[in-house]
């Protein structure tokens, strides 16, 4: 089972040591060369966070394109040039443009429906589900059937700020209800504890009220991103050659720097008000863990968020040098190169054009000398956007994905290693419809449909209390769920 | 190197880990042998970051992985005795699965353990010694330098067991760290230190000839 090239571990931190070469080769290499004594002399981690570093700093410009463009203005410094470029360049495709949902989520009042149908171990299943949101009126309610081997459930939930209440006909014929703002005095509070209730109550009458400021939050988020943006220092570099359109072009470029410092700094500030906004959340959520026993260091992590993991991930990132090169006023290119005492990694984004500035897009990355490349290779022929993806990984060539969309008949039929599906988008004024067929070659479809408007009704059956039920309601409610399971089987 | 230094565990009432200390450095392989039920398998998933230890320490090289579980995660695959794969999916979705490592380092994976004819068969069609087989791969996949084996041959044929066994050496001849409950005699031999667990406490073994009358005797105690 052994192999020569296969990785080893350094002694002394039990990172593992990249190499295909002999002991003796390796002792020969000097700073190749494993040495015991010497510690890690390459590391996957490293490399690992070179990478994280990339990825941060390029989604960033991608972010950070689409909403400045929309207050654009006047341009004038380089930075402003980046990214009216940047916003040139992320042009959707037709398949983009038909799959927009932003008409239908806008304002907050929506439905989501998803109804599935197929065969699974010989029997035949459906399934029918629903999500309806109204912001304004801060309510939520989900109604489903499931229906398999003609034996069928309906369960429904509704929440507003007041009340959550959860229907099963089929298991118990009563609605379970929670009341936020009443004294819990049941056999739960007995168990769990006020505390535990009062986090409880606070989360969900927060979880509504947080329906509405989520947008805040993203509007804070925009704005600490523009800022670091802006805070970039670009300078100009040598014109490079670059294809655009099927043509050689002179490019411009502009360079700047992204360190672990200024990387840093941006995520602290995402950091900060991300727990602003959650705090309440989070708070609750703890002393609802803690009641049920949790242990301190468990409860400390519930404060980590997902900036404050990326910002671990990046620590000790080397500098990377991101240049831009542009052809009238939209990218060609985004490079990046970053050297540490690993070794030096580089990776090339070519926007080479075709319909969309997208379409043909190379992504060619190296590290410590090895690499690889990812190609999105697309044209337009009549009306059918056809896109493949191919992996390049030591000169042997795999094909990712197959995308086929007819923008007129609004047909899309995706091909990939695993299986693929065919699908009709259909998006107008009443909403956007997505109807899958024969998902991953089995026979499964799926209908997804979004629509503007919600028609959220309240279960009407009688309330079984939940917070104000007694030991004795609960054993009595545990028999009849079980006679109603056993009528189920 | 992995340092494990008085580990202790309560299940309910039971006391399963008293005092239980285990080193092993880089490039060993070390066993744990004791009667069955003695707790190695206890000690193992809290070796693993599975389990919480009520008391004790434990190092991986400079790392304190109860302080960051995700130590755990970076630093050490484990292979428990039962099987941990998905058995309604295929061998190569369980790579996929269980690795955070890209295609290539599954491949080679995939290569170093043989497993290009079952690749897309469904777990549950395969024979014990092929998801064994697949386990270890599943645990080897993401470069760990800890590998921690519950009984990692048992009920497999002598076929299988040696190409376990090969591997074992290799990956020690890379400096890699495997701790491992076994009561196989091969592995035994193979092991650089081995410890005898007993009534929740761990002695180290200096002489690999007294261990069958250890045992033999843990046995006893316990029948």
């Amino acid at each position: 089972m052994s192999e020569n090239n296969e990785v080893r571990f350094d002694p002394m931190t039990g990172q593992p040591v990249q190499g295909g070469q002999t002991d003796d080769q390796r002792q020969t290499e000097g700073q190749n060369a494993f040495d015991p004594l010497a510690g890690p002399q390459k590391s996957n981690k490293k490399n690992t966070k070179i990478l994280i570093g990339v990825i941060i700093g390029v989604i960033a410009v991608i972010v950070i394109a689409f909403v400045i463009c929309i207050a654009s203005g006047v341009f004038l410094s380089k930075n402003a040039k980046v990214i009216k470029a940047a916003a040139n360049t992320f042009e959707p495709n037709e398949l983009i443009k038909d799959l927009d949902a932003s008409s239908q989520l806008e304002g907050g009042n929506y439905t989501v429906a998803v109804e599935m149908e197929g065969e699974s171990y010989g029997e035949d299943f459906e399934l029918k589900a629903s999500y309806q949101q109204n912001t304004a009126k801060k309510k939520h309610a989900v109604n489903g059937k499931f229906v398999y081997s003609g034996t069928s459930v309906d369960f429904h939930e509704y929440m507003d700020e007041e009340e959550l209440l959860v229907s099963i006909p089929k298991l118990y014929p009563d609605t379970f209800g929670y009341y936020f703002n009443e004294e819990k005095d049941g056999y739960l509070a007995e168990l769990l504890g006020d505390d535990f209730f009062e986090a409880f109550d606070d989360l969900c009458t927060t979880s509504m009220n947080d329906m509405a400021s989520s947008t805040k939050m993203a509007a804070e988020y925009t704005k600490i991103l523009k800022d670091n943006y802006n805070a970039l220092e670009f300078e100009t570099v040598e014109k490079e050659v670059f294809k655009v359109d099927g043509k050689d072009r002179k490019c411009k470029g502009y360079t700047t720097t992204l360190t672990e410092e200024n990387v840093g700094a941006c995520l602290d500030e995402l950091s900060e008000v991300y727990s602003e906004y959650n705090k309440n959340t989070v708070n609750d959520v703890k002393t609802m863990f803690e009641a049920v026993g949790l242990e301190d260091d468990e409860l400390a992590e519930l404060d980590n968020n997902i900036f404050d993991t990326l910002k671990e991930e990046i620590e000790d990132m080397p500098d990377l040098d991101v240049t831009f090169y542009i052809y009238k006023n939209r990218l060609a290119a985004v490079c990046v190169t970053g050297t540490d005492e690993t070794g030096d990694m580089k990776l090339d984004i070519e926007f080479r054009g075709g319909t969309t500035p997208t379409q043909n897009t190379i992504i060619t990355y190296t590290l410590n000398g090895d690499g690889g490349s990812i190609k999105i290779l697309g044209k337009t022929e009549d009306s059918v956007e056809k896109t493949k993806i191919v992996e390049v990984y030591e000169g042997e060539k795999t094909t990712l994905m197959d995308i086929n969309y007819d923008y007129k008949n609004k047909e899309l039929e995706v091909k990939a290693e695993d299986g693929g599906f065919t699908a009709t988008i259909d998006n107008s004024e009443k909403g956007l419809v997505i109807d899958f067929k024969d998902i991953a070659d089995e026979s499964i479809d799926l209908t997804v449909t979004l629509k503007k408007g919600s028609n959220i009704k309240k279960p009407e059956q009688d309330v079984f209390n939940i917070g104000t039920a007694s030991e004795q309601d609960f054993y009595d409610l545990f028999y009849d769920v079980e006679d109603f399971t056993k009528e189920l089987q | 190197m992995v340092k494990a230094e008085h580990i202790s565990k309560k299940l309910g009432k039971k006391e399963i880990l008293k005092d239980v200390s285990v080193f092993a450095a880089p490039g060993e392989c070390v066993g744990i042998i004791g009667a069955n039920g003695c707790g190695k398998s206890t000690f193992l998933s809290i070796l693993a970051g599975i389990e919480k230890p009520d008391a004790g320490e434990i190092w991986f090289f400079k790392k304190e992985p109860l302080k960051n579980r995700r130590i755990f995660s970076d630093m050490c695959g484990y292979v428990p005795q039962g099987n941990p794969l998905m058995e309604d999916l295929s061998v190569r979705d369980n790579l996929s699965l269980w690795s955070r490592n890209g295609k290539a380092k599954r491949n080679e994976i995939i290569s170093r353990f043989q497993l290009e004819e079952m690749l897309s068969m469904p777990v549950k069609k395969l024979s014990g010694g092929m998801k064994r087989r697949v386990s270890i791969a599943c645990a080897a996949a993401d470069d760990v330098p800890i590998l921690i084996m519950d009984e990692p041959t048992a009920a497999l044929d002598i076929f299988h067991k040696e190409n376990i066994h090969d591997f074992i050496r290799d990956f020690t001849g890379r400096n890699g760290i495997v701790v491992m409950a076994t009561h196989d005699s091969a592995e035994i031999e193979m092991c650089d230190r081995i410890y005898f667990m007993e009534e929740g406490c761990t002695e180290e073994i200096a002489d690999k000839q007294n261990i069958l009358e250890k045992i033999k005797k843990g046995r006893n105690k316990h029948e």
